[in-house]
């Protein structure tokens, strides 16, 4: 994603991070937005939006294959 | 491709990228191997196919991502470089350094916007998606099979989620204090130390951190209260199974009657233009880099906020790698060594990074006058943003300062707005070690009394 399309979504009227995220699908790539959300909330309060809370990152946080989902749960250990 | 052996000094490795067999030192990462090994540009981006490479340092941004081993989207700036690896560049087309598909990102200087292109005419819409599909490589599959044992569930007291070094010094507390102690600690957590400043520098901070670890697994060594999963990353919050981490070759699940957040702090980008160029790196990577004894360039360029950029400037030119830097936006007050450190006053800034495959220039302006200098690498000491992702999932209240930037909200005694969820550290806000320290041992007192409360109802 660039800074023009992002500066081109906030002039068509997405002038908050969660409505902007839904246009341009920041945050929704490899990174998750745990890098980018902070660019485009700066952009939004240097062209005047509040940006709002921002969204939360659903698990998982880091990327994990899926096999590892697809196991079974085991026992319980004590620390 | 074959990895036979190969004559090489004993402390190093065999690996491959992209066809060619490169050495690594043990100990080091993939992407530091590649940046030893001079291969600034590991994979292209999605969209534009613009080059990638070492970045964060940190495992945070997208830029480093490559297949090794077969597994695609692999964060080589956190993977251990292992002997015979075949790591490959990923999303490129023809080869790393001329793809055809980076002319996209001439054509489009000013964007894409996908609402608006490839949808006319409408019949040809099902052919583009197939090709803007196959033009980007992230749904690319594992082509081998991925070991995984069964998840297990693990029980304790108090869980410690962190890379924080804080999360050492509050584990050791609560351990000592006889409380079921688990601490979920990944491979960085030494990598905080450099954000913790006292004063202007964090050199001093940072070996007196070095000096409690050490201590504190000293002392706890086979401890009967304290249970530590290294090399962890955390997934997540359930509401059924608790906090959810990946440890080796399984999933863990804790659900503690206390669980208290020590993530510490991630740096973002300086903005100017082509920061992702590869030879721009966050201050965490020419960190990690320097203390792997690789040389960032021949000429590195240092940028971003002061205090931290005239410390990392004066470790790069006094180092061992005798390497020479210009400083944008320098101190006049820096005691430095004229020979090797050029000092450019406040005024100058980063307007742009320009280069093919790497950075090969930038161009400074001073509001005035635009210059360009050559340079092979360039430093970013980018803000420091509290990291929030589990705190915001287990639905702890996050505060904005009047900076914006979002923390995690805790009261005088380390306590967020959920129940038996602690936060401590910089994800709060908090920058200074001490205070850290202090607050580590405020949150076990408090923590007894919580326990003693839960164990009487």
């Amino acid at each position: 994603m660039t800074r023009d399309e992002i500066a081109d979504a906030i002039k068509r009227g997405y002038r908050d991070l969660e409505s902007l995220k839904r246009y341009i699908g920041f945050g929704t790539g490899p990174c998750q937005g745990k890098q980018c959300i902070q660019f485009v909330r700066e952009m939004l309060s240097e062209m005047g939006c509040e940006p709002g809370p921002g969204m939360t990152a659903r698990p998982p946080i880091v990327p994990m294959p899926l096999a590892m989902v697809a196991q079974e749960e085991e026992h319980e250990e004590p620390v | 491709m074959g990895m036979g052996p190969v004559m090489n000094r004993p402390d190093e490795i065999p690996f491959g990228f992209d066809g060619k067999r490169l050495l690594a030192r043990h100990g080091e990462t993939v992407a530091e191997a590649l940046y030893r090994n001079g291969i600034r540009t590991i994979t292209r981006s999605l969209k534009f196919h613009r080059p990638r490479g070492l970045h964060c340092g940190n495992g945070d941004c997208p830029n480093c991502l490559a297949n090794v081993n077969g597994i695609p989207n692999v964060r080589t700036c956190i993977t251990q470089v292992e002997a015979g690896m075949v790591v490959r560049s990923q999303n490129r087309v023809i080869s790393l350094r001329l793809d055809p598909m980076a002319l996209l990102d001439h054509i489009y200087r000013r964007g894409l916007n996908y609402h608006h292109s490839f949808i006319r005419p409408t019949f040809l819409r099902d052919v583009y998606h197939r090709a803007i599909r196959r033009m980007t490589g992230i749904g690319e599959l594992s082509q081998r099979e991925i070991a995984s044992k069964p998840t297990r569930r693990i029980s304790s007291d108090v869980l410690i989620i962190g890379q924080d070094p804080s999360a050492y010094i509050i584990a050791a507390a609560c351990a000592e204090k006889g409380m079921q102690t688990l601490l979920v600690s990944d491979h960085r957590l030494l990598r905080g130390a450099w954000i913790y400043r006292s004063g202007e520098s964090c050199e001093s901070t940072s070996s007196e951190i070095v000096r409690d670890i050490a201590s504190v697994r000293e002392r706890l060594r086979d401890h009967p209260h304290l249970h530590e999963i290294a090399h962890a990353r955390t997934l997540g919050a359930f509401e059924d199974s608790g906090v959810a981490f990946m440890a080796s070759d399984r999933i863990w699940t804790a659900k503690p009657r206390i669980v208290i957040l020590a993530e510490g702090a991630r740096e973002i980008p300086v903005r100017f233009a082509n920061w992702d160029l590869p030879g721009i790196l966050h201050e965490t990577a020419a960190r990690e880099l320097m203390r792997a004894g690789i040389r960032l360039g021949e000429r590195v360029v240092v940028t971003g906020i002061s205090p931290r950029s005239n410390e990392i400037a004066r470790m790069i030119v006094t180092g061992e790698m005798a390497h020479r830097a210009i400083l944008l936006g320098a101190h006049s007050s820096s005691e430095v060594d004229e020979d090797r450190l050029l000092l450019l006053p406040e005024d100058w800034q980063l307007l742009r990074a320009i280069g093919r495959n790497r950075v090969r220039r930038i161009v400074i302006t001073n509001g005035g006058s635009e210059r360009k200098i050559a340079t092979d690498c360039v430093v970013t000491c980018g803000r420091l943003i509290p990291r929030t992702d589990i705190a915001r999932q287990l639905g702890c209240l996050i505060s904005h300062g009047t900076d914006g930037i979002p923390r995690v909200h805790v009261d005088e005694g380390g306590g967020t707005s959920v129940r038996g969820v602690f936060a401590i550290g910089p994800c709060t806000g908090e920058l200074d070690y001490v205070a850290s320290k202090r607050a580590a041992v405020n949150i076990a007192e408090k923590m007894l009394d919580s326990l003693a409360e839960v164990e009487s109802r």
